[in-house]
């Protein structure tokens, strides 16, 4: 539609042109590189002269040339400029580069607002469907990573549907939500949407990254905005689009393991032991060996089974490889009195853990309607719908499996229902289950339903006023079942194991049912006034906007079941519990926008907000922010810049804003501001209910936090836009933080929710783009962003930091004066010198109680690398990402170091070594370089042990750096001429593509993939840099799609 | 134009001004109490202090050798060489700040009401007992300046002599309410809400007492009570002091020692149980090395003399192991038990103070001249009230067909050279002492751990030989012991993690090794 509005406004420029006769006649057609489409109003220009035409509603062009022309120029905005060269034939067909980086591209804002992009004061990128879509994600963040400066986007889970957490410019709020606003069609959406939209439906996403272009979003613009916009039918044409997308899953960045030493120890002495998870045991000799214990042998008696002591590989074998199917078509269609696009997409995914499957289905209605001359509908429906049949232990078998030796063929044990070997009662394994039978009877089902749906309703009763009216709905419905069958372990298993073991314990079954609710309805009425005066164009949008947000939930759970196999809350030796919550919360808000522009080259644009919020009480919960910026076109202000010809245009841009944000703990933050009494562990007893005191202190006065900042940077493009490069530098500042603080339990409570504290977020965004090669058949893009951000605590009320999460040892913090998140934890014990301090007798170090500083848990640095190049109908394309600054901790590290599997562990061949770099203490008390003193074991008795190894958190924090090949993706538009004569085919495509390919880590990183970190923005908070195996291992990748047009 | 835009302004203006207030008073929590009474809350802290009585048994008993790690199970390092860290055993502070933030709630909410007079009285009591169980682990600790909330959140510490003061002050005033005659009959409400005496005002003044007795037994001269003199109107327990909401087989609703080391309600054994056999040192007590009493290991023991036994610290996969579920529990399946011993069901009370014990203190307080009366016949009840205990089914009545003081007595006929067991023959004060905290010892096991490490490290009692290589018969000390000390033996817990992080400037700097409890030797 944008390209049959533009091309009325080439044909008038092209009228200017005088045409002249000539020689001969060029004829061609310029379609779209994004879609093979033709292009209506394309203007076509003998170079260097002023004769020229445009391409009609075909895309369709006719021009005369004389004898001495060389070459053709083709420009169309929003697409790059081209020049081919005329051969001696008198066809020239072109296609052309979509182009984002032009000034007047048309670029739609809060509220549907429309604004060309020369008139935004504040830094925005934005991705074409084609770039999000080029490598097939199932999940719209997945095609955003490593494009865009100051995005990070870090995957919280891997799996079938992983889950990701996505910043905007590092993190402000200690505590509370950090993670960018969704506005989905003009509808602010919650982030869950995200997992659940079909990425081929969207037309483009925006990103707005500071506070300073969100102002008008409200309450969480502080964290920029993500807008999204999906797809509406073309007008004039119908097309139908068929797409196949096959990915294959592989598990790739496992942690080291090591091979030469199987199951065993005994304290300090390397004995095998056939029951063992743990591997210090004797060097692995190949010899055959009994392992577990005695097992029915089929004929009434009994037998052990026997293997050969040598590694093997089945420990990476045991995880699946998946597979995704996923099939589009969509429909467009439209006409003059509106467009329509329908769009379906099915995709099942089979995980990397065996028997994990995924079903998602997904259909959108979008539709534009004219229903009079002065009103105008545009309306967006989409149902998502998500199965999981999946088992409830991810978490653990990870765990479970590295619980076994090398020489452990776990790959044979599947059939644990049949073989003695492999059923519960006869797994070798004394201490952990066999993974394949976790997997089995432990399972979950979980259905999700989401709809989501917007309209606007536009009434223009004037050229200079139009009322708009849009109700938006988000609502999710969702259920899930998780089980657990009752296994008995027999006799003969229970009367081998030992004291502990967990053959001794059968295993009771259980059910857990679960229904939960969540909607959200915004409702918006805007007024929008259009004004010129002589050079000046005002516009002004005065709006009234109000939000509920709800969710229920029911929970129901049996632990023990009577009928085996019958997973019902009916079904149970005790009776169920239950449990229920409900949330309601809601906002208001009334805000205006005031844009002037002058002459075109100098815009201001004002913003004013005032919320109400149901959350806080009714003194704090009304407040009022602003906002203002102003961008500048000086190669349009002035004539001497305009004269310089490789400069296509600048502008230099500046804004300063102040956003509230309400960021209450919780559901939605509601009912967060008073202190509560739950019923204690076990009541109520008979009829007699008991109450404790909850843990948590509420400031009697709490207020929204707000972010004020001011961000300013600059835009070019050089060379026809062969050359764009823009630069952004921001600071923000988020005061009033409503934090829980830890406090000490002394106190009688735990935590302590006040308005606390205050952090700076500066840092600097560039982004560079380049067409180093463009010729009529092949061209050729690179592009690079990088971003440097800095979150600082200034300061906390009342105490010196703040725990955001941590695992036994290490932790996530907030420390006043220092960079957050910060990685801490306990390290060595070590002399002035800096040497390790080990005891004089036994060689061991020890660590700190306190814990120590490591550094930033959020990459200080990020560079996206982007490249494509395109030949004939042959594009390919790649994504690269490099993160560094951080530092992770890998919590895996303990368990591997636990159980032996880790490569560290046979660093010195589990023999006994001198700790590098350390001291100890004479009889005299002073310290002496260690030469020496071997640890006492280095075997078992060191590194499994928690005080000289598993407790010093140093071992396993390392750099959190790394290289990534985000994206590879080659495809080919099969020509014209090779389709065919049926006509009925428009466009075909293939193509092939992988994700996540390749890794390139520090050494010292052993562990895994660090962009993995332990919970989701929402349970885990912000406590990023923690890594453990509760998750499935991060995968790889690679798929092929057919995409045909009609 | 300007006048279509001042109506949009005024219609802003009221609906923001109007409608909002309705339409936003919606923040009422529909999920979770913002309110309560102390009717609810004393069963609660009560039935909280029960269950903590657990978890003071469970360290108490490693460290006191009961119980220690079975073989071939992976133990982290501190519980067996004592090198204890600042998260080692951090629950025990933290479960009684948030016990004793409950209590205080009651007491503060019920000061000057003279309709909830018992529930104060009550209320103070627990407080004392929650403390006392605290300072005899960490000695000085946040007292005047805690569970004040959002009004200090970085308490000071208060010396431990002066907190043993201040419970003994609660203590007297709990007593002094309970045991005036004047006083109306407990009500309805407490009745209902008392479940540890089901409201009898006798039973609070007699634990008050008893309690008061432990506290100045164990501060001997180094604090100045305000009160040291004891009621003899009121006494001291005639019962065991037991705990009973209503312990039934639903999740989270057994008797929390059951639950702990037995079966879960559904049944399935809890593993942890198993993993701790008892030591040498303490069966030597049962099987004729020290003393002889085939009659009581069989209540206290699964097998009785024959358990399988372990010292603390041998991690080797030889080192003997619990039984199934574990080694005091005297049945063969969740439905199938004697109901006798420690164990007694997933519906028995939990005790919190033993009769036996108070006898013992009151024994001790004859030999010390604190009380008047006879000390051996003190010492003979104690002997027969573990054996009453042990009887004892889960319904807290003594099993049809057993006689306690008839086992008392043949026992003390069995050892009848001994003055272990037969007080007559303790000649000494020391002699005497000793006998009564062995016995003390041998009835608390498995059961109070906590108290028979403070009567350790106070009177140097059970003896213990700290020598290394010591046989495992003759030591509590683990064989793994870090420790710097004489005794190879920790002196106390490290402050919590807690502590360190939140309230650091207060936090006193202590050493686990040699800093010792106020009242220790």
């Amino acid at each position: 539609m944008k390209k049959l509005v533009l091309m009325s406004l080439s044909l008038f420029l092209l009228a200017i042109g005088q045409i002249f006769a000539q020689t001969r006649t060029v004829t061609g057609v310029v379609t779209g590189k994004d879609d093979g489409l033709p292009i209506p109003g394309v203007s076509v220009r003998v170079t260097g002269t002023n004769t020229g035409t445009a391409t009609n509603a075909n895309g369709r062009y006719s021009i005369n040339v004389s004898g001495d022309a060389r070459s053709l120029d083709f420009n169309f905005i929003g697409y790059g400029a081209l020049t081919a060269n005329l051969g001696s034939n008198n066809v020239l067909n072109v296609s052309l580069s979509p182009d984002t980086k032009q000034l007047d591209e048309v670029v739609v804002l809060a509220g549907g607002l429309a604004t060309t992009r020369r008139s935004q004061g504040t830094v925005a990128t934005t991705i074409k469907s084609d770039q999000l879509t080029a490598a097939k994600p199932t999940n719209v963040a997945a095609g955003l990573l490593g494009k865009i400066p100051g995005l990070q986007i870090n995957g919280t889970s891997g799996g079938s549907n992983p889950n990701f957490r996505i910043f905007l410019r590092g993190l402000r709020s200690l505590t509370g939500n950090n993670e960018a606003l969704i506005v989905l069609d003009n509808v602010i959406t919650p982030n869950a949407v995200l997992g659940n939209l079909n990425p081929e439906d969207i037309e483009d996403v925006q990103v707005l990254n500071g506070g300073s272009g969100a102002a008008l979003y409200g309450s969480d613009a502080s964290n920029g905005v993500i807008i999204i916009r999906t797809k509406r039918g073309q007008k004039g044409r119908m097309e139908i689009k068929a797409q196949q997308t096959f990915t294959a899953e592989q598990v790739a960045f496992y942690p080291q393991l090591q091979k030469q030493f199987g199951q065993g120890s005994d304290g300090d002495i390397k004995v095998y032991l056939g029951v063992e998870n743990q591997q210090y045991g004797p060097a692995f000799d190949g010899v055959v060996r009994e392992v577990g214990r005695r097992i029915p042998d089929g004929n009434g008696g009994t037998t052990i089974q026997r293997i050969p002591y040598a590694a093997n590989n089945s420990r990476e074998d045991f995880w699946n490889n998946g597979l995704t199917s996923q099939t589009d078509l969509s429909i467009s269609s439209g006409d003059e009195k509106g467009t329509v696009f329908f769009s379906g997409q099915y995709a099942r995914a089979n995980g990397t853990t065996p028997k994990d499957i995924y079903d998602r289905a997904n259909v959108r209605l979008n539709g534009t309607r004219n229903i009079s001359s002065k009103l105008f509908l545009n309306y967006s429906l989409n149902y998502a719908q998500n199965r999981y049949d999946q088992t409830t232990q991810t978490a653990t078998i990870y765990d479970q499996l590295l619980e076994s030796s090398a020489n452990i063929p776990v790959t044979d044990y599947k059939d644990w229902r049949n073989d003695p070997r492999a059923n519960p009662s006869g797994y070798y394994n004394a201490y952990y289950n066999n993974p394949y039978f976790q997997i089995d009877n432990y399972r979950e089902r979980i259905r999700n339903d989401y709809f989501n749906g917007s309209a606007e309703l536009r009434f223009s009763p004037f050229k200079w006023m139009d009322v708009t009216y849009r109700p938006g709905i988000s609502t999710r419905n969702n259920s899930g079942k998780s089980y657990s069958d009752i296994f008995n372990f027999s006799d003969l298993a229970r009367s081998q194991a030992g004291s502990g073991e967990y053959k001794l314990s059968n295993i009771v079954g259980g059910v857990t049912d679960n229904f939960l609710y969540n909607t959200r309805f915004t409702n918006e009425l805007q007024f929008n006034f259009k004004k010129k005066v002589s050079d000046f164009d005002f516009n002004l949008v005065v709006s009234g906007f109000m939000r509920q947000d709800a969710q229920k939930s029911l929970s129901s759970s049996i632990s023990g079941l009577v009928v085996p196999g019958l997973f019902n809350l009916s079904n149970s030796t005790s009776p169920p519990t239950a449990t229920e919550s409900n949330f309601k919360a809601r906002q208001q808000a009334v805000y205006g926008v005031l844009n002037i522009g002058y002459k075109n080259f100098l815009f201001v644009n004002a913003t004013a907000r005032n919320d109400w919020f149901s959350t806080l009480s009714p003194e704090n919960r009304s407040f009022f922010y602003p906002s203002v910026n102003v961008s500048f076109v000086p190669t349009d202000a002035f004539s001497v810049l305009k004269e310089i010809k490789q400069l296509d245009n600048l502008k230099i841009r500046g804004a300063y804003s102040k956003v509230g944000n309400v960021n209450l703990p919780g559901t939605f933050g509601a009912y967060g501001l008073a202190s509560t009494f739950s019923q204690g562990s076990g009541f109520p007893f008979n009829g007699q209910g008991g109450f404790t005191i909850d843990n948590r202190i509420v400031s009697n006065n709490l207020t929204p936090e707000f972010t004020t900042g001011y961000e300013f940077g600059s835009d070019a493009a050089f060379f026809n836009s062969r050359l764009t490069a823009n630069f952004t530098y921001y600071k923000n500042k988020t005061y009033n933080q409503t934090v829980t603080t830890a406090v000490a339990n002394t106190s009688g409570f735990t935590s302590y929710l006040l308005n606390a504290a205050q952090t700076t977020t500066s840092g600097t965004e560039y982004k560079l783009d380049a067409i180093p090669v463009r010729t009529k058949n092949f061209e050729v893009t690179v592009g690079a962003n990088i971003s440097h951000f800095n979150s600082n605590v200034d300061f906390i009320t009342g105490v010196d930091q703040i725990n955001l999460g941590s695992f036994t040892g290490a932790g996530s913090y907030a420390v006043v004066g220092r960079r957050f998140p910060l990685l801490t934890g306990r390290s060595y014990n070590r002399d002035p010198e800096g040497r390790i301090i080990v005891d004089r007798v036994t060689g061991y170090p020890t660590g700190t109680t306190t814990f120590q500083p490591y550094g930033s848990a959020l990459p200080k640095d990020i560079l996206g690398l982007t490249a494509s190049a395109t030949y004939k109908g042959f594009t390919i394309s790649a994504v690269g990402e490099y993160r560094s600054g951080n530092y992770i901790y890998n919590a895996a590290g303990t368990t591997l170091d636990f159980n032996g599997s880790a490569i560290n562990t046979v660093a010195y061949n589990r023999e006994r070594f001198v700790i590098p770099n350390s001291s100890y203490r004479d009889a005299a008390g002073n310290f002496v370089a260690n030469t020496n003193i071997t640890v006492k074991d280095g075997s078992y008795g060191y590194w499994a042990q928690g005080s000289p190894r598993r407790n010093i958190d140093e071992n396993y924090i390392t750099s959190g750096a790394f290289w990534k090949i985000r994206e590879i993706s080659i495809g080919y538009t099969i020509p014209k001429s090779l389709l065919g004569r049926t006509k009925v085919i428009r466009s075909a495509r293939i193509s092939a593509q992988g994700r996540n390919l390749f890794i390139f880590l520090p050494k010292d990183n052993v562990y895994t993939d660090p962009e993995y970190s332990a919970g989701d923005g929402n349970s885990n908070g912000n406590a990023i840099g923690l890594t453990s195996l509760g998750q499935t291992p991060p995968s790889r990748f690679f798929g092929g799609t057919l995409s045909l047009t009609f | 134009m300007k006048r279509i835009l001042s109506l949009i302004m005024v219609g802003f203006v009221t609906f923001a001004a109007t409608s909002c207030k309705k339409y936003l008073d919606i923040n009422t929590n529909p999920n979770t109490a913002t309110s309560s009474t102390p009717e609810l809350v004393l069963p609660q802290a009560i039935t909280a202090i029960a269950s903590q009585t657990v978890e003071y048994n469970f360290y108490g008993s490693q460290v006191a050798g009961y119980i220690a790690n079975g073989g071939g199970v992976a133990f982290s390092g501190p519980i067996l060489t004592y090198n204890y860290d600042a998260t080692s055993q951090q629950a025990l502070w933290n479960t009684s700040y948030d016990i004793a933030n409950d209590v205080e709630y009651i007491i503060t909410s019920t000061e000057g009401q003279p309709d909830l007079l018992y529930f104060n009285a009550a209320a103070k009591i627990l407080k004392a007992f929650v403390f006392q169980r605290l300072v005899d682990q960490y000695n000085d600790a946040p007292y005047t300046d805690a569970l004040k909330g959002a009004n200090n959140v970085t308490p000071k510490y208060d010396k431990a002599t002066d907190i043993y003061k201040s419970l003994g002050d609660l203590l007297d005033a709990g007593l002094t309410v309970f045991a005036t005659p004047t006083n109306p009959a407990t009500s309805a409400a407490f009745i209902k809400a008392d479940v540890m005496f089901g409201g009898d005002k006798t039973r609070w003044a007699k634990f008050a007492n008893t309690l008061k007795l432990r506290m100045v037994l164990r501060a001997g001269n180094k604090v100045a009570f305000t009160k040291t003199t004891f009621d003899t109107a009121v006494g001291f327990l005639t019962e065991d002091a037991t705990v009973n909401p209503g312990y039934t087989k639903v999740s989270g609703k057994q008797n929390p020692t059951w639950n702990r080391f037995a079966y879960t309600f559904a049944n399935a054994t809890v593993t942890l149980g198993g993993q701790y056999p008892p030591t040498p040192f303490v069966r030597a007590f049962y099987d004729g090395t020290k003393l002889t009493d085939v009659t009581r290991a069989n209540l206290v023991y699964k097998v009785g003399v024959a358990a399988v036994t372990n010292q603390l610290g041998n991690t080797v996969q030889s080192a003997g192991r619990g039984a199934v579920p574990n080694s005091w529990f005297r049945g063969t399946s969740a439905t199938a038990y004697e109901s006798i011993g420690i164990f007694k069901g997933f519906d028995a009370a939990q005790p919190v103070f033993l009769l036996a014990d108070a006898y013992f203190l009151q024994a001790e307080a004859n030999v010390r001249g604190i009380l008047t009366g006879d000390a051996q016949a003190n010492f003979n009840s104690g002997i027969d009230a573990s054996f009453r205990y042990l009887n004892k089914n889960a319904a807290n009545a003594v099993t049809a067909g057993k006689a306690p003081a008839t086992e008392g007595a043949a026992y003390r006929t069995a050892n009848a050279t001994k003055y272990l067991a037969n007080f007559a023959l303790a000649t000494t004060t020391e002699q005497k002492i000793e006998a009564i905290i062995t016995q003390k010892y041998i009835a608390l096991n498995f059961l109070f751990g906590d108290e028979a490490w403070n009567d350790y490290r106070r009177t140097g009692y059970p003896v213990s030989n700290s020598s290394p290589g010591a046989a495992p018969a003759e030591t509590i000390v683990s064989i793994a012991t870090e420790s710097t000390a004489p005794d190879r033996l920790p002196a106390r817990l490290q402050y919590p993690d807690t502590e360190f992080k939140y309230n650091s400037a207060n936090v006193p700097t202590i050493d686990k090794y040699t800093t010792k409890i106020f009242w220790a030797r």
